[in-house]
């Protein structure tokens, strides 16, 4: 078990832009639309950060890494190996926190810039310790050219995965239209992975909701935004058949977790099957659920259900990430925590699970 | 298989009302909103229902009967109990098939109309055989008065409990809101149980689509519906403090089967527990994925994932129904479905499942 563990490799980690990041490098030609720190809103004063569709809380997304003394290890890379290092974590898949939250804005223009900017910074964190940092680029999709071109120049900057929009930017064809298939095409042409992370969709953050009245929604709003996957990969990747007009493409599921997978893959079939009569669908190249097993890998951090999750979905599937520094993360205890979460499978499996899967998923040298 | 009196009952059944019941009845005062048979849609010929949400095109929603040629069963009570005894199935808690539907009616008055005389119709229905057809009364929650009133005439009439729309109708406030509570209230202290039915809520039921641009987003609707009852419970039922403000009232989860609770229970602890500190959130009485295993129930059908979801959630909180004779149910076999489905658990289990958990929550002798 030590052996493996040693091997460590967060397959969902996170880096803290700096505040001032979209400020300094874009506010003269997009003013008030640029995300930024303010100090007040709706009359109260204190920090506030604007990503474009919600007004964020700061200093309380990287918890985790301020209780154990790294919080640098947000925005710097020195400080993030030292973490690693005293972490026993070989190497991280490194996402954005606020850019994920920008994906969200709804000018479509300031947030292609918001994404080149951020994918420059990340691939300059990153240049740091290219064995030990691996960068996740954001590509906003609202069109497509645009989207190859930035899936291109990330790339050449060492971002070896790209990070799209959970659905497709407002007002944009949807992903299962051919508009996009340039785009797929592309990735599976240059071996990038598409990765689809949560918050990156059209439901808002409730950890950032401010009224009394946006709090009582916060648990309906908090599941919908865990579920919010569902139905881009039914009816876009499976149903609009991405997956089978793109037949190498990978695509990641980051930080859905697994358990709601099996009930998720039961219905697939029951559409494909008991209800192919009354709905017409799509005629797939394989048994609906057999993409979720074959064709997505699915990230995990600390799904209470994973040890009977992941024989159902596959072994071969599933990744697991820190979250770190989020608030669910798990830090310098990843170890212990892998270790006991695992501990039921057999050491090949748990192998796949800590490091295997994400060097496979992501493309990442042994 | 059976419960402890020998009984398999099937807790979710469906009667198919006749297609004219709210024209005959409605048409003089609602006109073109009554809902009623439509001879073609969008330029195609052919039966259609318009039930004030959606139009369907008819004919197929009970299918299972038409193949065991007892269709009749859907609307005539002789039929159905003989159905029934050839099935082997004791008594079977009926709910609506177009009233579900016609439950997301956007004009009020008339819905409660649509209601009433759906009400009627089942009271009748059942009235031929009380010990095997177990009524369960629609009750639309716009105007809470009203609803009161109804749920008191449905259980006047023997209904076993009362069908409600899964979200409180647009433009009336959530169900965790007061304004609710005399409703809860008045059903905990007459012992009648709250039901959820799948497709009473806001998402359309994607097997009444009609044009290509409707039908391609039917997988993620499905999706959508099936998983439209989590929302309400989490929101209005636990976190939103219902449950705790009755806590005698009784609420069921009919047809939206069994194996995405662990996962959803999980993120109910999770919300209480590792995100409190950041999320402000109504303290609760108890664990919040305590709620799902004692004060709710949940209807099964054939869910492939139910041995080990009723391992983890419990038997005594799952109803299994046959949800005869709609386009996923089991008729005939249900005897022969059962015992195969069940077969892992203990005897004592199995007659929870195949009737002593409705004998429970329906309050059937």
């Amino acid at each position: 078990m030590t052996d493996i563990f040693s091997n460590i490799v967060s397959g969902d980690s996170h880096v803290m832009e700096p505040h001032t990041l979209w400020q300094e490098a874009i506010f003269d030609k997009w003013g008030d639309e640029t995300p930024r720190l303010i100090d007040e809103h709706r009359g109260k004063k204190g920090n506030f950060y604007y990503s474009g569709a919600q007004v964020l809380k700061v200093g309380r997304s990287d918890e985790e890494a301020q209780k154990i003394g790294f919080q640098a290890a947000g925005w710097d890379p020195a400080v993030r190996v030292e973490f690693q290092e005293k972490a026993q974590i070989k190497a991280e898949m490194m996402n954005a926190t606020r850019m994920l939250l920008i994906m969200q804005h709804p000018h479509a223009g300031v947030l292609r810039d918001c994404a080149s900017v951020f994918n420059d910074w990340l691939a300059e964190f990153c240049s740091h310790a290219p064995e030990r940092l691996f960068g996740v680029s954001m590509i906003p999709m609202s069109d497509v050219d645009w989207s190859i071109k930035e899936l291109e120049r990330s790339y050449k900057k060492g971002l070896g995965v790209a990070n799209v929009q959970l659905i497709a930017h407002e007002g944009s064809p949807p992903y299962r239209d051919t508009y996009w298939d340039p785009f797929w095409a592309r990735c599976e042409e240059m071996g990038v992975p598409v990765q689809l992370h949560s918050i990156t969709g059209r439901i808002p953050d409730p950890l950032h909701f401010h009224s009394p009245e946006e709090q009582e929604e916060s648990p309906q709003v908090l599941l919908a935004l865990m579920y919010e996957a569902m139905g881009v990969v039914a009816n876009e990747f499976i149903f609009g058949k991405v997956l089978d007009r793109f037949k190498n493409l990978k695509v990641i599921l980051s930080e859905f977790e697994l358990s709601w997978l099996p009930h998720y893959m039961w219905r697939l079939d029951q559409m494909q099957e008991a209800f192919a009569a009354r709905i017409p669908l799509p005629k797939l190249d394989m048994h609906a659920s057999d993409y979720i097993k074959h064709r997505f890998w699915h990230g995990m951090v600390d799904d209470a259900l994973a040890s009977t999750a992941v024989p159902k979905i596959g072994f071969d599937r599933v990744i697991w990430g820190s979250d770190f520094p989020h608030i669910r993360s798990i830090g310098l205890d990843a170890q212990g925590r892998v270790g006991k979460m695992f501990a039921e499978f057999a050491p090949e499996d748990q192998a796949k699970l800590v490091s295997g899967n994400a060097k496979d998923a992501f493309n990442l040298p042994n | 298989m059976s419960d402890a009196n020998g009984r398999l009952i099937s807790a979710d059944s469906h009667v198919m009302e006749p297609v004219d019941l709210w024209e005959k009845t409605l048409l003089a005062e609602f006109g073109d909103d009554t809902p009623r048979v439509l001879d073609g849609h969008l330029g195609k010929e052919g039966k259609f229902f318009n039930t004030g949400g959606q139009i369907m095109e008819y004919g197929g929603s009970d299918r299972d009967s038409q193949k065991i040629g007892m269709q009749e069963a859907g609307w005539d009570p002789v039929v159905r109990v003989a159905f029934q005894e050839k099935a082997e199935v004791a008594a079977e808690v009926l709910n609506a098939t177009f009233m579900l539907l016609i439950m997301r009616h956007p004009n009020y008055a008339c819905l409660r109309a649509c209601a009433r005389v759906f009400n009627d119709w089942l009271a009748e229905f059942i009235s031929h055989n009380p010990k095997r057809l177990l009524g369960i009364g629609m009750i639309p929650m716009d105007d809470v008065d009203w609803a009161i009133e109804e749920l008191e005439r449905c259980a006047k009439n023997g209904f076993r409990g009362v069908n409600i729309q899964l979200y409180s109708p647009p433009g009336s406030p959530p169900y965790r809101k007061p304004a609710y509570d005399p409703f809860w209230a008045r059903a905990a202290e007459m012992d009648i149980p709250i039901q959820l039915h799948i497709i009473t809520g806001r998402v359309p039921d994607p097997i009444h689509f009609h044009t290509p641009e409707e039908q391609q987003l039917s997988p993620q609707t499905q999706i959508a519906m099936f998983y439209e009852v989590t929302g309400v419970l989490v929101n209005e039922f636990i976190f939103g403090k219902i449950l705790d403000r009755h806590p005698k009232l009784r609420v069921v989860c009919s047809e939206f089967e069994l194996s995405w609770i662990p996962n959803f229970m999980w993120r109910l602890d999770h919300m209480q527990e590792a995100m409190a500190h950041r999320l402000v959130l109504p303290k609760l009485d108890m664990k919040a994925s305590d709620y799902m295993r004692q004060r709710i129930w949940h209807g099964v059908i054939d869910d492939l994932y139910a041995t080990e979801t009723i391992e983890y959630l419990g038997a005594d909180r799952v109803l299994w129904g046959s949800d005869f004779p709609h386009i996923r149910s089991i008729g005939l076999e249900a005897r022969g479905h059962v015992a195969k489905a069940f077969e892992p658990f203990s005897a004592e289990d199995q007659s929870r499942l195949t009737g002593g958990n409705a004998a429970e929550v329906f309050n059937i002798n």
